[in-house]
């Protein structure tokens, strides 16, 4: 499931990035931001993308 | 739909030969042969069946049938037997009688002796019979060995029977169809099947395939027995009829698709997408052979692919069809020879290639279900497994009833009724929805529970609200005295204070080089207060990797212990800090539940270290959990041996939120102050990590004896150690824990209930969902492998500063809510009670000889037979992959794998093991995989032979196989199959002319440890009086015999070790002098060096001149057979001043020059009959060439002797000829002229 094939970058209400197989239905609560491909490369757009990697519940209550 | 390859038809005609009584064996016989050689107890192989008789069973009428059956059916008087060259036949016996037991209604015992009792091959018939007197009639049973039926033969049988006894009852002639052939023909023809290519295309298709490994519950033994237990599942008639509507759709059988599901099913089960399985198939290929009875059954190789995202059920049946297809195409190919093309070679344990068989019976033959057709009894017997687990489908009544006969010594029913729940389902769902991914038929798992939410309460809170309740308590004590939760809070505060001053505040890292003193928690509790999260630096890491981990934290400050200090340049200096300054009052609360508490940093996977950041909303998770499991509340004492870079230290929080003691102090690296420690501090609960327990273990765990709670950790807990601690400490609760950091030092905990074999992880702590699910991310069946993922709020925020491996690791929760789930890469199962089994890590498979090897697998049958700690690792050397075990232990590590050949498979066995004092671990405890040392002395090119007879055992061997074999190398690993074991043994047999157990070569593979098997066994005896010493003469091995008496003649003999050893010479010396056919002699036996220097030694020009200055009384008679014969003539004669004469046995004789002769000598000449076929480098035959050499030494005027005697160039051939020519050599000393 998460060792082969294309991903697709998808992002929670907490502002955490994950993985998601392409193909499948995002889990709800997720969402796909709308980058996908194979997952050395989706990783790499998430290292570049989330730069606070605190909850957002953490983030706004500080 | 794809052009599939037709069955390659036999070009030879099959037609019956009256007057043959001797058959080869069919492919499929052979092998049976050669299981009942192995398994000589064993009745998994007797084909068994009954019938009901109307009224009355005639006693005559049935004698007389069972007679027309033997004389009907040739196979039924047939017996195998071996001949000299290890070639196995059926021999057609005139008559065979067919013995019945009269049992009358004491039937049962008799039917049970008959179905299990071992039948001889030899012997014919291979059929008893029991007339047994049922409840409401006669019954007659009939048990026989497969190798001459099968299931259909059976109705072939009952039909014949029933004609027979009515004729004979009815005194006319029996109507049965005439039969054109006889089983024997039908293997003379089967044999005679030429090989069209498909070995070949089978072995390719078979290139790189991993063997099915599925979980077993028990650890798997030598001892194979044959006992089994069957699981029956049926499916519905609906079901059924739609499922071969869906075969039919799709262009297949039912077969195929009850083979789509199995394969699906236990590449499931089994973690892996390459599925081997054998198919049995029942094979006539001819209309002539459909009235015999006899063995016509097929093995089948299946390899199917079931992986592949999305594959849908029918894509499955497609491939699987395809796969089935084209092995019914190649199925004459015999079964034994893919073997020895894939060099599956033979495990005593395993099943050549597959451990799991299909078998779809499809409909009954028309026999069974014409009218009239005789009414079956079936008499409950134990059920025979000839498999690890083997699928017998049938559709009876419109129903498809499959029959999963298992191996209970391997399996519980559990398991198999889970798989077969699996299978079922998978089958229902899969005609139902045939183009609907199978990841989403929505299979039937454990479900798990979904976590609740943790409370939030931070560790400040709770220690805080501690040291208002009970002040005076003791929070800390060990190293330093003890604090009470008063003075631990009021100092915390201070230390704040000044922590504040530095700038430390929410949302700051604060590293902390620490040694284990009470002052521990004043440091933690107070970068906490401040609302900032504390990192442990390990203070024996190198200085370029602290400062890494510095960088990488972006630790505002670090707080060091004064004699850590030059560790970390700029630390402050705990013991510096004027305390005293600040106010001991609680700051106000800065900690949020998402603020982060600690880092803790592991090795990562990429060589760099990664660091797991986990909040105090995780932390809060831990800690109110614990008492669920732990005993931490007021009046306990806690203690935890590891760093505090580990985070099973973050458990001494638990104490500390409720209101027990805390342990801190050195135990020592070996845990050597650990009995003093749990003494002096009167410790209840103590935590390991599994090989401290180890180390314990072997050490004694007496002076534990006061603990009331004992908390493993880690992965795999040696399950010796686990119940070695259970039973020393009666009144202590023994429990095993899993957890990794990133959920917060626990997932799971077993609180020691009963387990078996392995020591289960157990049951999700409060809190916490533990899930295990397979590649679809749906939860897994009872004892189906999955990955193991863990959520809920003791997740980590994640990877500091790396946000792609959080993202990797940490996963969306399918079930929705927007929350994660971290994949632990641990692969585990369900055990029937919904305890988690581990089963090792998913990256740590390895795969080596296409065996798909859990590594953890082998480090806990290292633990069992006595490593204390074990590691298994895969390793590239420069002979290819191998598997290497580093071992701690007391014993040798050579004794270690001779011990772990006994319970492992041989794919199994590591091909080092490496004794180490310690296995080098993490600065978390992990095994650190980089530091274990390399494995040295690789070995290069093959050895040569070592002696004589290692060469001559490798050569029988090498014309068997084909192809050289080296000494040192593996029979079966060198395309040899059990099949060619009789063979290879029958060419030792001949060399050695004795009996050698065909056994022997399963234990020892290759000719060097198959000749030392049979020197073991072979120790030459002398009897009383005589002397047989072992000696050394000018570095050469002697051995010296003197027979009772005073010697009165001299032996010489070369090659002495293969004389003594193998011919047993002393022996035959010893009978001879006894007998008074010699006078008593003495005989110096000289061995050359080694087998390779033998031929240059012993041919070399000055060998005779270099014998001559050997010790000897008189003149001696030289002795030599092969190269030793040109060597011993040679001696005789050019040194007649010290040789008399020789005993030169099949020499090569007109290969070398002999020599001059300087005078008359005393020769005997001998060759086997059988050596005329070797030819000399001159063109000559071998036993011409000694005719020549005698007529020529004789006519030089030597005294000759020649002897022509049976065999070949062999060790049985000399022996026998030995005491005919030692008495005529040393019959008289002929005088030197």
């Amino acid at each position: 499931m998460f060792d082969e094939g294309e991903f697709e970058v998808v992002v929670n209400d907490e502002g955490q990035y994950s993985i998601w197989p392409v193909g499948r239905p995002v889990p709800a609560g997720w969402t796909a931001i709308g980058h996908s491909g194979p997952k050395a490369g989706c990783l790499a757009h998430i290292d570049a993308v989330w730069t606070d990697m605190r909850p957002r519940s953490l983030r706004e209550d500080a | 739909m794809p052009r599939f390859e037709p069955r390659p038809t036999n070009p030879f005609p099959l037609h019956r030969d009256p007057s043959r009584r001797r058959f080869p064996l069919s492919a499929g016989q052979e092998r049976l042969w050669w299981l009942r050689q192995l398994e000589s107890s064993h009745d998994q192989y007797h084909i068994t069946g009954g019938w009901r008789f109307p009224a009355w069973l005639d006693p005559s009428a049935l004698a007389a049938a069972l007679a027309g059956l033997t004389r009907r059916h040739d196979v039924l008087r047939s017996g195998f037997v071996l001949d000299a060259d290890g070639l196995v036949a059926q021999e057609v016996a005139d008559t065979a009688e067919i013995p019945v037991v009269w049992a009358g209604a004491a039937w049962r015992e008799a039917v049970e002796r008959a179905a299990s009792e071992p039948f001889d091959l030899s012997r014919p018939p291979l059929v008893r019979v029991v007339a047994a007197e049922l409840d409401d009639g006669p019954g007659l049973f009939m048990a026989m060995h497969h190798i001459v039926t099968d299931r259909w033969s059976m109705d072939v049988l009952a039909r014949d029977l029933f004609e027979l006894y009515d004729a004979a009852r009815e005194a006319r002639e029996p109507d049965l169809p005439g039969l054109a052939v006889q089983y024997g023909d039908y293997a003379a023809w089967q044999r005679r099947m030429p090989d069209t290519g498909g070995l070949e295309q089978i072995a390719k298709s078979l290139d790189g395939h991993s063997r099915l490994e599925l979980p077993t519950d028990r650890p798997r033994t030598t001892t194979v027995d044959g006992a089994g237990r069957s699981v029956v599942v049926e499916l519905p008639e609906e079901t059924t009829s739609a499922l071969t509507a869906l075969a039919w759709r799709a262009r297949s059988s039912t077969a195929v698709v009850v083979t789509a599901a199995l394969v699906t099913t236990l590449g499931a089960f089994g973690g892996q997408d390459d599925v081997v399985i054998g198919a049995i198939v029942s094979d006539r290929p001819r209309p002539e052979l459909h009235d015999l009875v006899g063995f016509f059954v097929n093995t089948l190789v299946l390899r199917v692919d079931v992986g592949g995202r999305g594959l849908t059920f029918r894509e499955l049946l497609t491939r699987t069809r395809d796969v089935w297809m084209t092995a019914d195409a190649r199925q004459d190919v015999p079964f034994e020879q893919i073997v020895g093309a894939v060099n599956a070679g033979t495990d005593d344990r395993h099943n050549p290639i597959f451990d799991v068989v299909v078998n779809h019976a499809g409909d009954r033959t028309a026999l069974a279900s014409a009218p009239g057709a005789p009414v079956w009894w079936y008499p409950d017997l134990p059920v025979t497994a000839r498999f690890d687990l083997s699928l017998t489908t049938q559709v009876v009544d419109g129903r498809l009833r499959a029959a999963f006969v298992y191996r209970p010594s391997l399996f519980d029913e559990a398991t198999i009724r889970s798989l077969a729940g699996r299978y079922v389902e998978l089958l229902e769902r899969g005609v139902a929805e045939p183009d609907r991914p199978l990841g989403e038929l929505g299979l039937t798992g454990v479900p798990s529970e979904p976590a609740l939410p943790a409370p939030r309460t931070t560790v400040v809170e709770l220690v805080e609200a501690q040291a208002a309740l009970r002040p005076q308590a003791a929070a800390v004590t060990g190293e330093g005295g003890e604090l009470s939760y008063g003075g631990l809070n009021r100092r915390a505060n201070r230390l704040a204070g000044y922590l504040a001053e530095r700038g430390v505040g929410r949302g700051s890292v604060v590293a902390v080089c620490l040694k284990p003193t009470i002052d521990r928690f004043v440091v933690l509790l107070a970068i906490l207060k401040r609302g900032a999260a504390y990192f442990p630096l390990d203070p024996a890491f190198p200085a370029d990797r602290l400062r890494f981990l510095l960088d990488d934290s972006g630790a505002v400050l670090t707080v060091a212990s004064a004699s850590l200090r030059h560790r970390v340049p700029g630390a402050t200096v705990l013991d510096e800090i004027d305390l005293a300054a600040y106010d001991a009052e609680n700051p106000p609360l800065a900690a949020r539940p998402g603020d982060l508490a600690y880092l803790i940093s592991t090795s990562g996977s990429t060589g760099v270290p990664k660091s797991v950041a986990i909040p105090h909303s995780a932390l809060s998770r831990l800690v109110a959990g614990a008492p669920d499991y732990l005993d931490i509340g007021p009046g306990t004492t806690f203690l935890q041996a590891g760093p505090l870079t580990f985070d099973v230290s973050v458990l001494e929080w638990g104490p500390l939120a409720h209101g027990g003691t805390v342990v801190v102090t050195g135990t020592g690296a070996l845990l050597e102050d650990l009995e003093e420690v749990v003494r002096a501090h009167d410790v209840s609960t103590l935590k390991l990590v599994s090989p401290q327990l180890d180390l314990l273990v072997e050490r004694g765990l007496r002076g534990l004896s006061r603990l009331r709670q004992l908390v493993v950790g880690g992965d795999v807990v040696n399950p010796k150690s686990f119940s070695a601690a259970r039973e020393a400490l009666p009144r202590c609760q023994v429990m095993a824990s899993y957890g990794p950091t990133e959920s917060t030092v626990f997932a799971t905990v077993f609180r020691g209930g009963t387990w078996s074999g392995r020591v289960p992880i157990g049951h999700a702590i409060p809190y916490t969902r533990v899930r295990v699910l397979d590649r679809d991310l749906n939860p897994v069946p009872v004892g189906m492998r999955g990955e193991i993922y863990l959520s809920g709020d003791g997740l980590a925020l994640g990877y500091h500063g790396r946000p792609g491996l959080t993202a990797e690791a940490f996963v969306p929760d399918p079930d929705g809510g927007g929350g994660r789930m971290y994949r632990t890469g641990d692969v585990g199962r369900r055990l029937p009670d919904g305890a988690i089994d581990f089963l090792g890590r998913a990256d740590r498979q390895v795969k080596i000889r296409g065996y798909r090897i859990e590594t953890s697998e082998i480090e806990h049958t290292l633990l069992r037979h006595g490593a204390t700690s074990a590691v298994v690792v895969r390793a590239d050397l420069p002979t290819g992959p191998a598997l290497v075990a580093y071992v701690v232990t007391s014993g040798d590590a050579s004794e270690l794998r001779g011990r772990l050949r006994a319970t492992l498979p041989a794919y199994m066995l590591p091909d080092h093991v490496v004794r180490v004092a310690a296995i080098p671990l993490t600065a978390n405890n992990k095994v650190d995989r980089a530091a274990l040392p390399p494995v040295t002395a690789a070995k290069t090119a093959a050895p040569p032979a070592e002696s004589g007879l290692e060469a001559r055992v490798a050569e029988a061997w090498s014309q068997v196989l084909g192809r050289p074999l080296a000494a040192d190398a593996d029979f079966f690993e060198n395309g040899g199959h059990s099949l060619l074991v009789p063979r290879a043994t029958a060419a030792v047999r001949r060399l050695l002319g004795r009996e050698v157990p065909l056994r022997l070569m399963m234990a020892r593979r290759t000719p060097a440890a198959y000749a030392a098997g049979l020197l073991a066994e072979s120790l030459p005896g002398v009897g009383p009086g005589a002397t047989l010493e072992r000696g050394t003469w000018r570095g050469l091995r002697t051995d010296v015999y003197e027979s009772a008496g005073r010697p009165e003649r001299t032996l010489v003999v070369l090659d002495g070790s293969e004389f003594v050893d193998v011919m047993r010479l002393p022996a035959i010396l010893d009978r001879l002098v006894r007998e008074g056919r010699v006078p008593p002699v003495r005989a110096v036996f000289v061995s050359p060096s080694d087998w390779p220097s033998r031929r240059r030694e012993l041919l070399d020009d000055g060998y005779p001149d270099q014998l001559a200055e050997l010790e000897i009384d008189g003149r001696a008679t030289v002795v030599g057979a092969s190269l030793g014969a040109v060597a011993a003539l040679r001696a005789a004669l050019r040194r007649p001043d010290r040789f008399a004469g020789a005993v030169a046995m099949s020499g090569p004789l007109t290969e070398h020059d002999l020599g001059p002769s300087a005078a008359p000598s005393r020769l005997f000449l001998s060759a086997g009959r059988d050596e005329a076929d070797i030819v000399l480098d001159d063109g000559s035959s071998l036993v011409a060439a000694v005719k020549h050499t005698a007529a020529d030494l004789a006519a030089r005027g030597h005294t000759v002797r020649e002897e022509y005697g049976d065999g070949g160039h062999t060790y049985a051939a000399w022996q026998s000829m030995l005491p005919q020519a030692i008495s005529w050599a040393v019959e008289e000393v002929p005088d030197v002229r």
